[in-house]
């Protein structure tokens, strides 16, 4: 019967041509561009005399983490036709498209005699003619303007790219003074951008490989502290730390935490051998995870908690392992030429970042969680230790020039391999772990 | 003795003498650079060297769902028993490489707050939609009238025709002959006679064989995946993601047609040159420079209407379905083509107004297959 209906159906169509001729033109494109998208950010309207110097400070501090992103492309005011003045005034959208512009934030700011600081704004979409979404208002101290202004530019990139905040985030790590024979060692955490540096612990000991948890309040890392590599678990907001209890008669290091900061996991070193152990924060019990002759080390728990990344040279070779957290067997999932190192798990959970050495070279690239699709994203005499953004879209890692002046110096770069640049840093500084976007 | 023997007698004594007594001279013995290096310290080498064999299980591999407790300690105290290092408040600016900010008492880091207050009336301002995407790039010139309004004088003549006659030019009795002398420059290397392939078949075979058997092209065009047809849907809200079966279903019940049936009337009516045309149009505007990662992997298929010049009208664009990614992914991936389509096409598609029943609604798919591998 079916066959029936499926044959009329057919002689319909078939007798009535018209029928097959009212359908749209179909086109299929497959070439396009990869440019950043260009946006205009005038001044932010103050709307009183006090917000001035806000207003132009907030609206450079954006325009900088937009473009910093590698996304976007500034258009500058001195090509502006249309000169806004009032926040509430309408978009003339010929006046910003005449000069190309993708995207156009207005915003107004505004501050009380109290300290109370306001900054509403809206973002508009130029060549469609649209307001994008609804426009938002933020408020909080007059002190927190550069905390302010990475809030504003988290809200525009995450609505105009549908990627997950990222400027509103710290970075722990290591700053380093002295000549490179004699290098002094300390903790310290700054905004995304290098801006807002300030050190958790002193210049006495050595410390190597912080971690900070992904609730930001606490980090993990390794000082000398005893004379003996120990690991330390440290309060960011009040700078107060504590030595965790690892098993004895060996050496504790690189720790990190859970994504739900409950349990750590660490490599302890004993008699030559180094295997994965976990321990539960509250209670302070650890448990081993590896048993093998071989270096097991630099584990890194995945976003769902369930599984760990480590490298290991049970193989011959150093290479990338995974395995669950409630144990097995680990499977290998690097086999490419060169050597594999300190993996890290993406918070999206897609991706593993890993530090590789092949040819005399190192570089930081990423491959999915089976191994597959490897991709290196920066090459050079020395980069390594990456550390991902909240949002899993940036890569941070250290880099290292060659020579005997050769001081190591912070760089990001897009996980599509562009956008690679130096943090503006005045000081040589390593080790680097991106910490979540603040509340 | 001569004068040169009491010069060379001088100069052997002070040589000798120098060679006797010359080193008590000597400030200090040469220095050899030394560099001291430390690799780690006294306390620490004791340590690895007087380090105990391991008492833990090393057997190869042992999986340990059940992990045995390596120690019991007490649990960790929230508060912190160490007090905090001495620490600065930031990097002066006049840091070097190989120096360190003055330390200052402690001063924990301060989590400074920002609090994101319900969105106020932040609706767009009043602005007026035209009809047809408006565009200050290339403004069009006033009309001119075809009929002047008052009748003028016809303009004068260009050509006088003068009183003068001239007679017409006779033929020479006799004509000069120029003959060009021609010298040979080359000898002639090839035979006066051309001789094709066919007069030849011997050369043919010969070439015949360093031809490829086949064409390298593909055999056919790799056919786009069916995609579901809502052209009664005039909205940008996000479309359901495609089943192959709703879309079978689709096309049995309503007719519609799929891309390779479409093919066979409404592209065919167009000359490919006209669909490639707007392909290549549209294209330089597909910006996919600030897409996410997710959008990477998602295809639209967008809709809208062309005016009769054209160009897309306002609000004609909508959503047809996505392939490949969540609903959000989409909405950024159809944004992406929107601006392309409204930014490339404020101009007019250069399309056939005799045609226009053909082209007058299009479906454009969005594919960044290609994309993701630059």
């Amino acid at each position: 019967m079916r066959l029936i209906y499926f044959g009329a159906l057919v002689m319909a169509v078939w007798a009535n041509p018209s029928l097959a001729q009212n359908g749209p033109l179909k086109i299929e494109i497959t070439d396009g561009v990869i440019e950043p998208l260009t946006f205009a950010i005038p001044i932010f309207e103050a709307e009183n005399l006090e917000a001035a110097a806000v207003a132009m400070e907030i609206s450079r501090i954006v325009a900088a983490d937009l473009t910093s992103s590698g996304l976007f492309r500034e258009i500058s005011s001195n090509r502006f036709i249309s000169r806004r003045t009032t926040f509430a005034e309408s978009v003339r959208y010929p006046d910003w498209r005449a000069i190309n512009t993708q995207a156009l934030m207005t915003a107004a700011v505004k501050t009380t005699s109290s300290g109370r600081l306001t900054v509403k704004f809206r973002i508009f979409d130029i060549f469609s003619g649209v307001q994008l979404g609804s426009g938002m208002q933020l408020g909080g101290s007059t002190k927190t303007v550069r905390r302010m202004a990475h809030k504003v530019a988290d809200q525009v990139y995450e609505r105009i790219t549908g990627e997950g905040p990222y400027f509103d985030s710290k970075i722990v790590f290591v700053s380093e003074s002295g000549p490179k024979d004699n290098r002094r060692k300390r903790l310290a955490i700054m905004d995304f951008d290098g801006e807002n540096v300030q050190f958790l612990t002193g210049n006495e000991n050595i410390v190597l490989a912080p971690r900070i948890s992904n609730n930001g309040k606490q980090v993990l890392y390794t000082s000398w502290e005893t004379g003996f590599p120990q690991i330390y678990l440290l309060n960011v907001g009040t700078a107060g730390r504590k030595r965790l209890p690892t098993p004895k008669n060996g050496m504790g290091f690189s720790p990190r935490f859970s994504p739900d900061s409950k349990r750590i996991v660490y490599s302890f070193e004993r008699g030559g051998n180094s295997d994965i152990y976990l321990m539960d924060v509250a209670t302070a019990r650890s448990a081993r995870m590896t048993s093998s002759p071989s270096i097991d080390t630099a584990p890194s728990f995945s976003s769902d908690g369930r599984q760990i990344v480590f490298e290991s040279d049970r193989s011959g070779t150093q290479q990338l392992y995974i395995m669950p957290v409630s144990g097995g067997t680990p499977k290998r999932i690097s086999f490419g030429n060169g050597r594999y190192g300190t993996p890290v798990w993406s918070p999206r959970g897609d991706l593993i970042a890993f530090t590789k050495q092949s040819n005399g070279r190192f570089g930081i690239g990423v491959m999915r969680t089976d191994g597959s699709e490897e991709r290196l994203l920066s090459a050079s005499f020395l980069d390594e230790g990456p550390t991902w953004s909240p949002n899993g879209r940036v890569i941070m890692f250290a880099r290292e020039d060659r020579g005997p002046k050769g001081a190591p110096s912070l760089y990001s770069v897009d996980i599509t391999g562009r956008n690679l640049r130096a943090l503006n840093l005045r000081a040589p500084a390593s080790d680097p772990s991106w910490g979540p976007v603040q509340p | 003795m001569s004068t040169g023997s009491y010069i060379s007698l001088t100069l052997h004594t002070g040589l000798v003498g120098w060679l006797l007594f010359g080193g008590d001279f000597d400030p200090k013995p040469l220095e050899v650079p030394v560099t001291e290096v430390s690799v780690v310290s006294a306390e620490m080498f004791d340590i690895l060297v007087n380090n105990t064999p391991p008492s833990i299980d090393t057997s190869l591999e042992k999986a340990t769902t059940q992990p045995d407790i390596e120690q019991s300690e007490p649990p960790i105290d929230p508060v912190m028993d160490i007090a905090p290092e001495k620490t600065t408040q930031g990097l002066s600016p006049n840091v070097q490489n190989d120096t360190l900010p003055e330390s200052v008492p402690d001063k924990p880091v301060r989590m400074e707050e920002v609090v994101i207050i319900p969105p106020v009336d932040l609706a767009e301002p009043d602005v007026e939609h035209p009809k047809l995407l408006e565009t200050s790039l290339a403004p069009k010139p006033r009309p001119a009238l075809r009929v002047a309004p008052v009748a003028v004088a016809p303009p004068a003549p260009d050509i006088d025709i003068g009183d003068i006659t001239i007679d017409a030019a006779a033929p020479q009795a006799v004509l000069a002959e120029v003959a060009q002398e021609q010298t040979a420059k080359a000898p002639e290397a090839t035979s006066p006679e051309i001789v094709t392939e066919a007069e030849n078949p011997s050369e043919a075979i010969k070439i015949s064989k360093l031809a490829p058997p086949r064409s390298v092209r593909p055999q056919k065009r790799p056919l786009p995946r069916p995609l579901v047809e809502t052209p009664e849907e005039q909205t940008t809200s996000v479309a359901a993601p495609i089943d192959p079966l709703a879309v079978a279903l689709a096309e049995a019940l309503s007719g519609a047609d799929v891309v390779p049936e479409a093919e066979g009337n409404v592209t065919e009516a167009l000359a490919p040159q006209v669909i490639r045309g707007m392909q290549l149009a549209i294209s330089p505007c597909w910006n996919l420079g600030a897409s996410s990662s997710a959008a990477l992997f998602t295809t639209v298929v967008v809709g809208m209407e062309l005016s009769i010049e054209g160009k897309p009208l306002a609000n004609s664009i909508y959503l047809v379905g996505y392939e490949g990614g969540d609903s959000e992914s989409a909405q950024r991936a159809f944004e992406s083509a929107q601006r392309a389509i409204k930014e490339c096409g404020a101009q007019g598609f250069e399309l056939p107004a005799d045609q226009y029943s053909a082209w007058q609604n299009v479906e454009i798919t969005f594919n960044p297959e290609k994309m993701r591998v630059r």
